[in-house]
């Protein structure tokens, strides 16, 4: 009863026919219209499996040429501020050089004895500006690292902890009020200047706003399904903040870390400009730049502002697109 | 069913560029629209449905491309449109279409007025704002909506779901089009107001003689609306009759799968049939039958040749080798067989 | 609405109290040499009586409400090491007109590049003209003002044949401070617009819009721009006002007789006093620019009701 006499069938069939064996060969006739039996293996092996988060993040991430040749350009940098004390014949930093007859070389320009020059006390530039670099990598490494643990902390418990909203929401109307420009000026006309002061004052405004944006997504995930069945589940809370929360978080965290790196050396030169910044025997990009544009009228010393601007240049743009590279990496939204 | 074509569509492939992989979301699709009809497309979801209608007004993302075929629209193939120009002149005007979200498809910070006056107006450039205006109230009414007057200067976050979803319905016919293509339309909306929407896309199809595409997941919707069903798996189309045919005597075994599934038709105490597996990658070159990894009924020939369609009657086909004459007789699961006997009581209320 | 906007104007009273007090209690931390000018030839004695004399020596409570009370009073204070002995209130009313003129000039030229600049990058994403304002955007924002407003006024003042610092009588003077001043915030307005109009672009009611047979043109200027807009315009005002009061470092740099700049001098004098009271306008500034960003959403955006409840964030 089930048989179909099909004269649309009967009609194409010779030439079904042909066009069958011409693609499949060798198998007869006999064996093609046999039953292959349902295999549930291999009905549920059809799907699109095989996904993992973060391998798919750095294939994208490594798509993206001008962002990984950079992330060699930082790591290159980075690793020479350190390796270049060590290399024979380096000058302290801090060391006022003095020539044969006693006198200081002052504003030597750039040559084999001094490659970058020196600046006009005598001291070696091409020290300084290693150095520098050193001092404001690590006072924008610790920046984004403190403002990114102490503000997801906060944000986690913002958002999930009910009774602390309150407090926090007046904290961030508070700081969010002033601009960011003054409470670093604030702080750091109050402290005493150092690297520590510096640190303190970027990272008082920093982490609420990381604090902020963490508190409203977790907000917004908190009571979306997938997280409501782990929790029917009983998942405790804390693995459902750091197994389901974090991930989806990673690129705007990542994002915000990144940027604020740039951010911090930016302030530091801003600081240091209005007076505040660090002493001049801890050499930092800020107070090179500072000092080489006390000169910049002078066509010839120009050399003392160019080179500590292009080292901030290099590195602030680099983490700004690495950053920018990686976030978009990391948002599943962009993974095939 | 001598009916005059309106829109048809021939061995359309359509393929997705996502960042350098290629992903062919229709596999040489074939469909014919006839004028008046409401012609349902039933799938789940990821079986290219929505992307194939929207080739037909080409609303598709920009990554997407029409790689083969011809879709003709009165004498015109819409497959060759590229630039924003060519469309232009179909959509609204000719094909207009109705989406599946009533909550993000209005413009929230515009009064739903103005957006149905502005499919009016674009349509119809000379009118004048009063002349506009008067139409747009009375499509306003004519979608059911009361207190036309007040509702106009509304703004969308002032409508509920069901309302927002008329008024979506008002501004695609406010553009006077000859085929309405209706993207799952009641999906998001709840059981009750699905009933009332429905009802008004019939009613405007009546009174403005449209021609709806009418896709949706839902076989309960399919089986109050649609004249003709056709049934899409992975990007074509496995079979395709008229309602009666599709419901009381499918032919594929994923017709027979997707009717199975139904709620409405499991028998009481027993557990609801569901399909195993999951929709064939769409990345890889799909070789033989696409069902036939989850087709508890596949032969071996569908491992490695495509069927071909069968004609089942004039107006109904289906792609499968069961139809083959040298296929060995498969009786459908008992659910099916079971439809055959309901016939007389067509055309069922679910 | 009324009852919402009395709740949020009080809601900012009440933060710029809190920010005041916390600004005055840090500030009593200071070394007492900020409140003399001639600090070293003073006696001890002389000091203790000069302290008393400003009521320093009174208990913390009792002296934030003296200040307070005096702040009510419109008195901001005394200059001691910039001006010695004169009113604050006086130093800073000659300075504001040149900070307001220069940011006013500079949000014009901001809000008239910018905006174009966001809309089409937007309309003709992954284009040239895209690629080369994503670059401008990426030098803007990453690489310290400090750095490239150094440059603009060295090649700048040369090119434009003006003189490195201000004066005022001169037009061209006032082009590369405005100039300066402007790119971060073209640089601002042009990223959000073009991430906003991005974000809008993929709306289902931009589906819609294009369905029923809108021009591209069209949907970018009556659906996309203006939706992108709303989101914008909460800052518009915190934007507009810091601008306003005055850039610190461009003003500096130039030497323009304006708020900014003096707030360097005061640092550089730790003049106590000035640095309290100009630390207190900046801060009151944002307060308001918040404030006026929160009311002109109510008033655009239809979807926060006017009943107060729902909006929020």
């Amino acid at each position: 009863m089930w048989s179909v006499k099909n004269k649309m069938a009967e009609k194409l069939e010779g030439s079904v026919e042909a066009h069958v064996k011409q693609q499949t060969g060798q198998m007869p006739e006999a064996d093609l219209f046999v039953l292959a039996g349902g295999d549930r293996e291999d009905q549920e092996r059809t799907g699109y499996s095989n996904y993992s988060y973060w391998h798919s993040t750095l294939q994208a991430f490594g798509k993206n040429r001008v962002a990984v040749f950079l992330v060699f350009v930082i790591a290159g940098i980075l690793l020479f501020t350190f390796i270049q004390p060590l290399l024979p014949g380096q000058y302290d930093p801090n060391m006022v050089n003095n020539d044969p007859s006693g006198m200081q070389y002052r504003n030597v320009p750039p040559g084999s004895q001094f490659w970058f020059g020196t600046n006009s006390i005598g001291q070696d530039l091409w020290a300084r500006i290693w150095a520098g670099t050193r001092n404001s990598l690590f006072i924008g490494f610790a920046v984004a690292g403190i403002e990114a643990f102490v503000g997801i902390v906060a944000g986690v418990l913002w958002g999930y902890v009910r009774k602390l909203d309150a407090l926090f929401t007046e904290i961030y109307n508070v700081l969010d009020n002033i601009p960011q420009t003054i409470v670093l000026i604030l702080i750091s006309y109050i402290l005493k200047p150092g690297v520590k002061t510096l640190i303190f004052a970027m990272c008082l405004t920093g982490w609420i706003q990381m604090a902020r944006f963490i508190r409203n997504q977790v907000l917004m995930l908190r009571d979306r399904e997938y997280n409501l069945a782990s929790r029917c589940v009983g998942t405790p809370t804390r693995k459902v903040v750091v197994r389901n929360l974090l991930p989806y978080l990673v690129s705007v965290i990542m994002l915000r870390m990144a940027l604020s790196i740039p951010g911090a050396i930016g302030s530091e030169v801003f600081v240091t400009y209005i007076g505040l910044g660090l002493p001049l025997n801890i050499p930092s990009l800020g107070n090179l730049i500072n000092e080489g544009r006390a000169l910049m009228m002078s066509a010839t010393l120009r050399y003392q502002l160019l080179f500590p601007t292009i080292i901030v240049s290099v590195v602030t743009i680099s983490f700004y697109i690495i950053g920018n590279a990686f976030s978009d990496a990391a948002d599943p939204k962009n993974h095939v | 069913m001598d009916k005059k074509l309106i829109l048809q569509a021939k061995d359309v492939v359509v393929k997705f560029d996502l960042r350098g992989r290629v992903l062919t979301a229709i596999r040489g699709a074939c469909l014919d629209v006839y004028e008046g009809e409401t012609l349902a497309i039933v799938g789940e979801s990821g079986s290219g449905k929505s992307v194939f209608s929207k080739t037909f007004n080409g609303l598709n993302d920009k990554n997407c491309f029409v790689e083969k075929g011809e879709i003709l629209y009165k004498g015109r193939d819409l497959a060759k449109f590229r630039k924003e120009k060519d469309w232009m002149q179909i959509r609204g005007k000719e094909i207009s279409m109705v989406l599946q979200e009533p909550m993000t498809s209005l413009n929230p910070l515009k009064t739903i007025g103005d957006q149905i006056c502005e499919a009016v107006t674009t349509r119809s450039p000379r009118l004048s704002k009063r002349e506009a205006r008067q139409e747009t109230l009375q499509y306003l009414a004519d979608v059911g909506i009361p207190d036309v007057e007040r509702r106009y200067k509304q703004y969308p976050h002032e409508f509920s779901g069901g309302m927002r979803q008329r008024v979506v319905i008002a501004t695609a016919i406010a553009c006077k089009p000859q085929i309405l293509i209706c993207d799952e339309p009641t999906t998001a909306l709840d059981v009750t107001i699905q009933a009332q929407i429905l009802d008004v896309i019939r009613r405007m199809k009546e009174k403005y003689n449209l021609t709806v595409i009418f896709i949706t997941h839902d076989l309960g919707v399919v089986a109050n609306v649609a004249d003709r069903v056709a049934v899409m798996y992975a990007g074509d189309i496995v079979e395709i009759g008229t309602a009666e045919e599709i419901f009381y005597d499918p032919r594929h075994p994923y017709t027979w799968a997707l009717l199975s599934s139904m709620p409405q038709l499991g028998e009481r105490g027993e557990e609801l049939f569901s399909i195993k597996g999951t929709p064939p990658n769409l990345f890889k070159e799909i070789i033989g039958d696409a069902f036939a990894p989850r087709n508890p009924y596949a032969l071996k020939i569908d491992y490695v040749q495509e069927p071909p369609y069968f004609e089942v009657s004039k107006t109904h086909r289906a792609k499968t080798w069961l139809l083959d004459p040298r296929a060995p007789k498969v009786e459908p699961p008992s659910v099916i067989r079971g439809l055959r006997n309901l016939q007389p009581v067509l055309p069922g209320d679910m | 609405m009324l009852k919402y906007l009395t709740k949020r104007i009080l809601r900012s009273f009440l933060t710029l109290a809190i920010i005041i007090t916390v600004v005055f209690v840090l500030m009593r931390q200071m070394p007492i040499e900020g409140y003399f000018d001639n600090f070293d030839k003073l006696t001890e004695e002389q000091i203790q009586v000069g302290l008393r004399g400003m009521g320093l020596l009174d208990p913390m409570p009792v002296q934030i409400v003296n200040f307070f009370k005096q702040l009510l009073a419109g008195d901001l204070g005394m200059s001691r090491r910039y001006r010695a002995n004169v009113p604050v209130a006086d130093i800073l009313s000659t300075k504001i007109p040149v900070s307001v003129k220069l940011g006013c000039l500079s949000i014009l030229v901001s809000l008239a590049v910018g905006l174009p600049m966001g809309t089409f990058m937007a309309r003709y994403k992954g284009k040239w003209f895209d690629k080369l304002g994503t670059l401008f955007i990426v030098f803007i924002q990453a690489v310290p003002a400090a750095v490239y407003f150094l440059f603009i006024q060295l090649y700048g003042s040369v090119w434009l044949k003006v003189p490195l610092l201000f004066d005022p009588s001169k037009p061209a003077c006032w082009i590369l401070p405005v100039f300066s001043m402007s790119l971060g915030n073209i640089a601002y307005y042009g990223m959000w617009l073009r991430r906003y109009m991005v974000d809008e672009s993929t709306k289902d009611y931009v589906k819609l819009a294009t369905a029923k047979g809108l021009s591209q043109n069209k949907i970018m200027v009556r659906h996309i721009f203006r939706n992108a807009f709303v989101p914008m315009i909460q800052y518009l005002p915190t934007s507009f006002l810091n601008t306003v009061i005055g850039s610190i470092y461009i003003e500096s740099l130039y030497s323009i007789p304006g708020m900014g700049g003096l707030l360097v001098d005061v640092i550089k004098k730790h003049d106590n006093n000035m640095v309290q009271a100009i630390v207190l306008l900046y801060a009151t500034v944002g307060v308001i620019g918040l404030l006026l960003g929160d009311i002109l959403m109510t008033v655009i955006d239809p979807r926060i009701s006017l009943g107060g409840k729902g909006g929020g964030r």
